[in-house]
């Protein structure tokens, strides 16, 4: 009796153990495979991260000078990452938004005169 | 290559013909082997069917080549529990066993949507993504 | 003799995490006969690891299974190692033995939870899903990812444990223990749960062997298998001991899972301690040539990965035999002449996978 009491006032008086979730997401760790990005500043266009990726999310057109990737063909395994020599590849904690589109994001060098088109990070 | 010479990992590797299968697989059973399972490798003209046994933690293997178009004996006779595989191979590799306990014929795993069994070597697959980059 | 009733039990069934069908024949409330029907989540996975890279496999693989996944990786990782002939690094065989225990608490917890939710003992389901949610972060936290942690490759490991990770997972071990010691006493001394859970599904040892289990279903019919014993890995310079219950019932094979539970996270602890320095992973060259067959201990029992190189990128064969399959013989044994009313909790105390089981 006297355990079960104490577990109802424990219960009563701690905090729930869920959170709100869509108005209070959980912080993301420090190492956490999330978002993944190419920055093509030093960029070769070798196609190494495209070789690589299991999914064929990325294709690299060394002629165009451009990468073509497919967030939602990425599987966030990180081979792409470890592939690039040049660090173009990028990975962030936060993870990817639920959107209504499967956008193709294209990336190319930052003096390339055309811009590339912005990645939708959804809403 | 047309056979296994070694398996890192299995202990031994006994060859058995295939009518002499049965009574292979059955001195297992009265060693108390457990029956793990079976391997199946297309070959081209045959299967070489790989039959494995755990012994104290040490895998054991009983090998026998089947020809393509002949029967495989049912080893279920022996080791109950080699229907689920056996059913497997019949799916899978298009071998019919003779035999078998609870049979499927064909329909376990996989229904016929394949002109021919997938895992043959001649059942070609398109794989999606991976183009060749263009240099 | 009264004509049998037949009742599909599954694909879909609450207690089914997994669509699996039983045919089951009844007469009045007992079963008569079982059958399983499968083929509801084939992928063809055997096919698409001869069409792939065999690099690119170890991520395939992963997705095998989606609670024992990075032990698929890992298996698929030694079988392709012990091939080409690798020697991987003294510090990525411990840290491989932390994520792997690390895998099988969160399996078990898992199993625990869905048993009590099987017989209806919600609260139970919720607090065990609760202690299990610490240890995906501690996954999480080390590697990245909840589940598919994508930390074995083949030469080594792709991520490391650093000291203050290691200090905080050995921090959070502890409470986690506690707190699991809890629920286990809870869960394995209630007298409801042993109504339902004792004398249910018996498999006598000669027949757990006969019929080909493994892992907890094996080792809760009193045999000591595990194949940790082999010592792959770090195992074989760890403190290590099969957990074992003589009853062969739904009892004894929950009850190993719960054992299990603490001995994995002694485990993790000793690997956390014992933690030598060094490279992560093996640089090689070259391609498999040989053949090779890996068996490691999966949470479900023995988990083996045969590969068949042939000097090109792509594997002649690659072989996958997991738990569950090895196990359904068993269940499909002990059915008959079970109550009705038993059917879910004997079913998932084999803790049945069934998109493993299909590949």
């Amino acid at each position: 009796m006297a355990r079960m009491l104490r577990s109802v006032l424990r219960n009563a008086l701690s905090k729930p153990a869920t959170r709100p979730f869509p108005e209070a997401p959980r912080a993301e760790f420090e190492k956490a495979r999330g978002l993944i990005a190419f920055d093509c500043t030093d960029c070769r266009f070798c196609g190494a991260c495209a070789l690589k990726c299991p999914t064929g999310a990325i294709r690299v057109v060394r002629g165009e000078r451009r990468i073509y990737f497919e967030p939602f063909k990425c599987i966030v395994c990180g081979a792409c990452l470890e592939a690039c020599r040049f660090g173009s590849v990028r990975m962030g904690p936060e993870r990817r938004k639920p959107v209504y589109e499967k956008p193709v994001e294209v990336y190319a060098k930052p003096e390339d005169e055309e811009p590339p088109t912005p990645p939708d990070r959804g809403a | 290559m047309s056979e296994l010479a070694e398996v890192q990992g299995i202990e031994r590797i006994e060859d058995a013909p295939l009518e002499g299968l049965l009574e292979a697989v059955r001195a297992y059973r009265d060693r108390n082997a457990r029956f793990i399972t079976a391997s199946c490798l297309d070959r081209g003209e045959r299967f070489e069917i790989l039959y494995l046994f755990d012994e104290s933690l040490k895998t054991v293997a009983v090998r026998t080549f089947l020809p393509k178009g002949q029967k495989l004996p049912s080893i279920t006779v022996v080791y109950l529990c080699g229907f689920l595989v056996e059913n497997e191979l019949q799916d899978l590799f298009g071998i019919e066993v003779d035999g078998l306990d609870i049979d499927y014929r064909g329909k376990f795993l996989v229904t016929n949507t394949f002109e021919t069994p997938p895992l043959l070597k001649q059942t070609a697959c398109e794989l999606q993504g991976n183009e060749e980059v263009p240099s | 003799m009264s004509e049998a009733t037949n009742v599909p039990f599954g694909p879909q069934h609450p207690v089914l995490p997994e669509p699996i069908q039983l045919r089951i024949s009844l007469e009045d409330e007992n079963v008569l006969q079982a059958l399983p029907a499968l083929g509801y989540v084939h992928r063809g996975i055997e096919k698409a690891g001869e069409l792939n890279d065999f690099q690119q496999n170890v991520f395939l693989v992963e997705r095998v299974c989606g609670i024992c996944s990075s032990i698929h990786a890992l298996a698929y990782c030694l079988a392709v190692e012990s091939a080409m002939g690798l020697e991987v690094p003294k510090r990525a065989d411990y840290l491989r033995v932390v994520w792997m225990e690390l895998h099988r608490i969160h399996s078990h917890l898992l199993y625990l939870g869905l048993l009590a939710e099987a017989f209806g003992f919600e609260s139970v389901f919720m607090e065990f899903w609760r202690i299990r949610e610490r240890v995906m972060d501690l996954l999480e936290m080390t590697a990245g990812n909840r589940v598919i942690i994508s930390v074995c490759t083949i030469g080594g490991v792709r991520r490391d444990i650093d000291a203050e990770q290691a200090k905080t997972i050995r921090e959070e071990l502890p409470k986690v223990r506690e707190e699991a010691k809890r629920l286990v006493d809870t869960l394995l001394g209630d007298y409801t749960v042993k109504r339902r859970t004792v004398g249910k599904g018996v498999i006598p040892a000669q027949a757990a062997l006969e019929l080909g289990a493994v892992g907890p279903t094996l080792r809760g019919s009193g045999v000591a298998q595990d194949m940790r014993m082999a010592g792959y890995a770090a195992y074989s310079e760890l403190q290590f001991r099969p957990v074992t219950f003589a009853d062969g019932d739904t009892y004894a094979r929950t009850a190993v899972r719960a054992h299990e539970v603490f001995q994995s996270m002694d485990l993790v602890l000793a690997a956390l301690e014992n933690l030598p320095e060094g490279e992560l992973a093996v640089k090689f060259k070259g391609r498999p040539e040989g053949a090779a067959l890996a068996r490691v201990e999966a949470p479900r029992g023995e988990l083996i990965y045969m590969v068949v190189g042939n000097g090109t990128k792509n594997l002649e064969r690659m072989r996958v035999r997991v738990p569950t399959y090895a196990n359904i013989p068993a269940l499909l044994s002990v059915l008959p002449g079970c109550e009705f009313a038993d059917v879910p909790v004997v079913t998932l105390s084999i803790d049945p996978c069934i998109s493993c089981t299909e590949r």
